[in-house]
């Protein structure tokens, strides 16, 4: 009632302000006429009589203020004033509110976004119940033999074989429980056509572990993950709940058909739980004791203990640290190693059986879910964070310089207002009021930028944001940059009180003659903001620099592979319910038609895919000379024509040919840098070679090429012959055209599609292509450095110049009196310069200083550079030289046309 | 309150808080007046025990009428000159019942306190 009350005073007081100074007007002329007649009857005269009554009123003007004060609202009305005074300013100083409101933005923008992304995917914790127990076990040390297989959820040290998961499983001591996952490609049905999705492999435990509760249904439980080889359930994630079945809860106990096996649907996970691998996006969880899991070659899972692929979590039990948790599994891990892994290890020496038994399992902290994305992502991240943070520096120091040219220009109004009788507290209310309205603004405009620039990064740039991460504003980011750049235009706002909290209004009328303060110190302020930014944007630019040569001596790498008309896809007939013979033929006959396609050179396929991110290792046993040589290794298994197709030179022996069936002795081929880290040279053809829990003979040597990733040395590699694996489950396959052709994609896509169908084709691409992505982390960097390089400088620019304007403004007298004792335009031009050089110069220090800081920061980012090359910093100050003289230019030229008579006539 | 000075009629006093209202209100009662007349109305009816100036009389009397109590109309006065007279609005008269009201009440009990003290 009062609130409503007051709201319409104060909506009728706004709008009646004028009838009601006038009533007060007319009230009180009445006042002073009525009171004057009656004194005049008694005898005074008539000025006599007016001044008497005017005594008696006791000032028209204090009355009238008495009167409004009565009637005002307080602070509200003054703000709502102020902020009024401050627009109409505002509005005739176009130039500087847009410069100033458009750089707040910017700034406040890419920071909210920025600081976005790094939480979302490194600040936050898995939607689970108290994810601050939960821990990633991975184990350090030799593993002969084994084969380990990582993914998007970690290195293939964090993986383990299924018989151990189970072993450990029993060890009540210090956890709450084990659970066991593996992300998989799945391929999922509901009758009619599959969909390649992603979905978890679970251990039974893995939901009760997590403390989540079902939507609809239940999870999987204890009773799912009986048998190996067998699982019955599957549990929806809530996206693909919504998605495939519209949130229907009569889809329980309807089925699934997960790559070609199906499986009963009983359950729903929460809402915004997509797995426990930050970068993954999973729709279903299936029990990991289904029937095998997509390996390139299918390999035993369940029993095999040289078989490595399943991530480990625990939950710790209540008062159990990390490292008392530590030292009690380890006790158990050793006792399974000495009795069950060890003995599996032929072949090795007592040094390495030690080695081997004194391995250790290492507990993370797992509150963010298991993940290799967060990893690779984090440095690009915490990178741009820090880019985008001094970016933020340079706008609130390019608005302080603003606010305080503007202040120093109305030093000499406020001064006026203060000697009309304005209170400090009242004038210090005008400047926040202004300060806040371009201010607030800015804040609002910089939720679009950081919106902008959100989508700009998830659109360009693959694997930011990762998959399944859900990237809204946040808000806490929000409020600190808007908060931080509040104020600093409130602070600086306020600069033009300074002069009269330190000095009384009169002399700072006297001396101006209410026009300008000569703020001196203002200059020096504001050249030392300038110099700090010259010197920041610099460093920008050095790294910047860095950034564009490391790209530059990446596209010069030499993958070893001839990418030119190079087109890829993968194909997974299994999940089509194809199988292992099938697809064995299927990949004969895909291989054959490819090359048949007119203008093909050759075709053929590979089981990991060059370039994909993706790994397989094992360790490589070589009999040499001196005894047996082992090594760490990559693994391959390729088709025929599989070299020649990539351009990989064969330097000795064969290649794998028509005479490699099934049945045929095991053969393999190494590359060159395998046979050099054995010592062993070309003398190695014809030698065994044990990888895994094979051997082969070794019938060829081929030419160092790159793998995984392009930036990545060169490991030794092993390659098998595709045909002699009996199982192959998927493929990338490459075709090579006698030239570059746009045409060849399309013909790859007819061709695939006419000989089967059904089975789905993914990632049809160019090499080059596939190449571009490999290397998207270097294009980011070098990217954003660049923007926000050239962002830097131009503040830094506009900063300069804000510097040097005012300087000359404030000095056109002495430049007058200059002129007029004879001074030439060029010496003054001069002046002017010198200025700007010390400005340079200094910003050139700071700016080298902080390259290299910046540059040791980002040394693990760059390929091929040193951080702090001279050459970077000697092309960054370049750049910085010609936009300091830049900005220099146009005060120079005024300050050498200042007219001696017009300057001087002020005085 | 504390403040005494001499005044035609004994001493001046100020007038008690919370009562300014109650007695513009009353004044303005009988007929319409301007701001000088209820002035010298208040002055001559508490025989010169209440002087109030114009500096507390304006504000409360532009408080009364934005709160719709009053309500002013230009009109021709004895002198030919046009003034804003001020007059009781519907929600002004049960305003001055209410605190005629409690004023009796305030006295009476003042009353009641003196005699048996």
């Amino acid at each position: 009632m009062t609130i409503l009350y007051r709201l319409r005073a104060l909506v009728r007081w706004l709008f009646r302000r004028d009838e009601i100074e006038h009533a007060l007007d007319s009230d009180l002329e009445d006042y002073i006429e009525r009171s004057a007649a009656e004194k005049m009857r008694t005898g005074m005269s008539e000025s006599e009589a007016r001044r008497a009554a005017r005594i008696e009123l006791g000032g028209v003007e204090q009355t009238k203020e008495r009167v409004r004060a009565t009637l005002s609202l307080g602070p509200i009305e003054t703000f709502i004033a102020d902020a009024g005074y401050a627009l109409r300013t505002l509005r005739r100083q176009k130039t500087f509110t847009a410069v100033a409101v458009l750089t707040l933005a910017l700034g406040i923008g890419v920071n909210v976004a920025i600081f976005t992304l790094f939480s979302q995917v490194l600040l936050r914790p898995l939607p689970v119940a108290d994810p601050d127990r939960l821990v990633n076990l991975s184990e350090t040390g030799p593993n002969f033999r084994t084969l380990t297989f990582g993914s998007v959820s970690g290195s293939s040290e964090s993986t383990f074989s299924y018989p151990m998961f189970r072993d450990l499983e029993r060890a009540q001591e210090p956890f709450v429980g084990l659970a066991a996952h593996r992300i998989f490609d799945a391929s999922l049905s509901t009758g009619e056509q599959a969909r390649r999705d992603s979905g978890f492999f679970v251990s039974g435990n893995y939901f009760s572990l997590l403390g989540l509760q079902p939507v609809v249904g239940r999870l999987l439980g204890p009773q799912d993950d009986q048998a190996d080889g067998q699982a019955e359930s599957v549990v929806l994630s809530y996206a693909y709940w919504q998605a495939e079945f519209g949130g229907d809860p009569q889809v329980l106990g309807r089925t699934l058909i997960v790559n070609g096996t199906p499986l009963t649907i009983v359950g729903v996970a929460p809402r915004g739980f997509h797995g426990t691998t930050v970068g993954a996006r999973a729709s279903v969880f299936v029990p990991i004791t289904f029937r095998g899991v997509d390996t390139p070659f299918s390999v035993p899972n369940h029993d095999n203990r040289l078989f490595h692929w399943v991530y480990l979590f625990a939950r710790l039990k209540d008062g159990v640290t990390q490292q008392e948790a530590a030292s009690a599994i380890n006790r158990l891990y050793r006792g399974i190693l000495q009795e069950t892994e060890v003995p599996l290890v032929p072949g090795i020496d007592a040094q390495e059986r030690e080695a081997f038994r004194t391995k250790s399992l290492v507990l993370a902290a797992g509150a963010h879910g298991q993940s290799a994305v967060v990893g690779s992502v984090s440095d690009r991240l915490r990178m741009l964070l820090a880019v985008s943070s001094v970016i933020l520096l340079l706008c609130c120091a390019n608005v302080a310089g603003l606010m305080l040219v503007r202040g120093a220009a109305r030093s000499g109004e406020m001064a006026v207002r203060a000697a009309l009788g304005a209170s400090r507290r009242r004038l210090a209310s005008l400047l926040l009021t202004e300060s806040l309205v371009f201010a607030l603004p800015a804040a609002a405009l910089s939720l679009p930028v950081a919106l902008l620039t959100l989508r700009g990064i998830a659109s360009t740039v693959p694997g930011i944001p990762p998959a399944g991460i859900d990237v809204g504003l946040n808000v806490a980011a929000a409020f600190v940059a808007i908060g931080v750049a509040l104020l600093s235009a409130l602070v600086f706002g306020l600069f033009p009180l300074r002069g009269l909290v330190r000095a009384e209004p009169r002399k700072t009328l006297h001396a101006e003659g209410a026009r300008q303060t000569s703020g001196k110190g203002v200059t020096r302020f504001r050249t030392a903001l300038a110099t700090v930014q010259v010197g920041l944007s610099m460093a920008l630019l050095a790294v910047t620099f860095v950034f564009a040569q490391s790209l530059i001596n990446i596209a010069h790498i030499d993958p070893g592979l001839d990418i030119d008309a190079l087109v890829t896809f993968s194909i997974s007939p299994e999940t089509s319910g194809y199988s292992p013979e099938a697809t064995a033929g299927l990949f004969e006959r895909l291989q054959q038609e490819l090359a048949a396609i007119p203008g093909v050179a050759s075709a053929a396929s590979a089981a990991v895919p060059v370039l994909g991110g993706v790994d397989l290792h094992s360790r490589a046993a070589v009999d040499g000379a001196e005894g047996r040589v082992e090594s760490r290794t990559v693994l391959n298994a390729v088709s025929s024509r599989y070299f020649q197709t990539l351009g990989i030179s064969l330097l000795a022996g064969r290649d794998f040919n028509d005479t490699d069936v099934p049945g045929s002795p095991p053969v393999a081929i190494v590359n060159q840098r395998l046979a050099e880290r054995l010592g062993i040279g070309s003398d190695i053809i014809g030698r065994r070679i044990a990888v895994f829990d094979g051997e082969y003979e070794i019938v060829g040597v081929v030419a160092d090429a790159k793998y995984d990733n392009v930036t990545d040395e060169i490991e030794p590699q092993v390659f098998w012959p595709s045909r002699q694996s009996t199982d192959l489950r998927y493929a990338s396959f490459y075709v090579r055209g006698e030239r570059p052709s746009a045409d060849l994609t399309t013909a790859v896509r007819e061709t695939a599609g006419r000989v089967d169908p059904i089975v789905p084709i993914t990632g049809l691409r160019t090499m080059e292509q596939q190449l571009r992505e490999n290397i998207s982390t270097e294009r980011l960097l070098a990217g954003a450095s660049t923007a926000f390089a050239v962002l830097a400088t131009v503040l830094a620019g506009l900063g300069l110049y804000g510097v040097l304007a005012y300087s000359v403004t404030q000095r056109s007298r002495e430049f007058g009196l200059r002129f007029a004792l004879g001074a030439s335009a060029s010496c003054i031009r001069g002046m002017v310069f010198r200025q700007v050089m010390m400005v340079g110069v200094n910003g050139a220090v700071i700016g080298a200083a902080s390259a290299v800081m910046l540059g040791r920061a980002v040394r693990s980012l760059v390929f091929g550079v040193e951080a702090g090359s001279p050459l970077a910093l000697c092309a960054a100050a370049g750049v910085l030289a010609v936009v300091t003289l830049g900005s220099a230019y146009i005060p120079a030229r005024r300050a050498s046309r200042v007219d001696p008579m017009t300057a001087l006539r002020y005085e | 309150m504390t403040r005494y000075t001499k005044g035609r009629f004994g001493e001046k006093l100020n007038i008690p808080q919370g009562t300014l209202d109650l007695l513009i209100l009353t004044i303005v009662r009988r007929e319409p007046l301007h701001g000088y007349g209820i002035a010298q109305r208040l002055k001559s009816l508490s025989r010169g025990t209440f002087q109030i100036n114009p500096g507390s009389l304006f504000p409360a009397l532009y408080a009364l009428e934005r709160d719709g109590k009053l309500r002013c109309e230009e009109r021709l006065s004895e002198n030919n000159r046009r003034a804003r007279f001020y007059t009781l609005t519907p929600q002004g008269r049960k305003l001055l019942e209410r605190e005629e009201r409690r004023w009796e009440r305030v006295t009476a009990a003042i009353d009641m306190v003196l005699e048996g003290a």
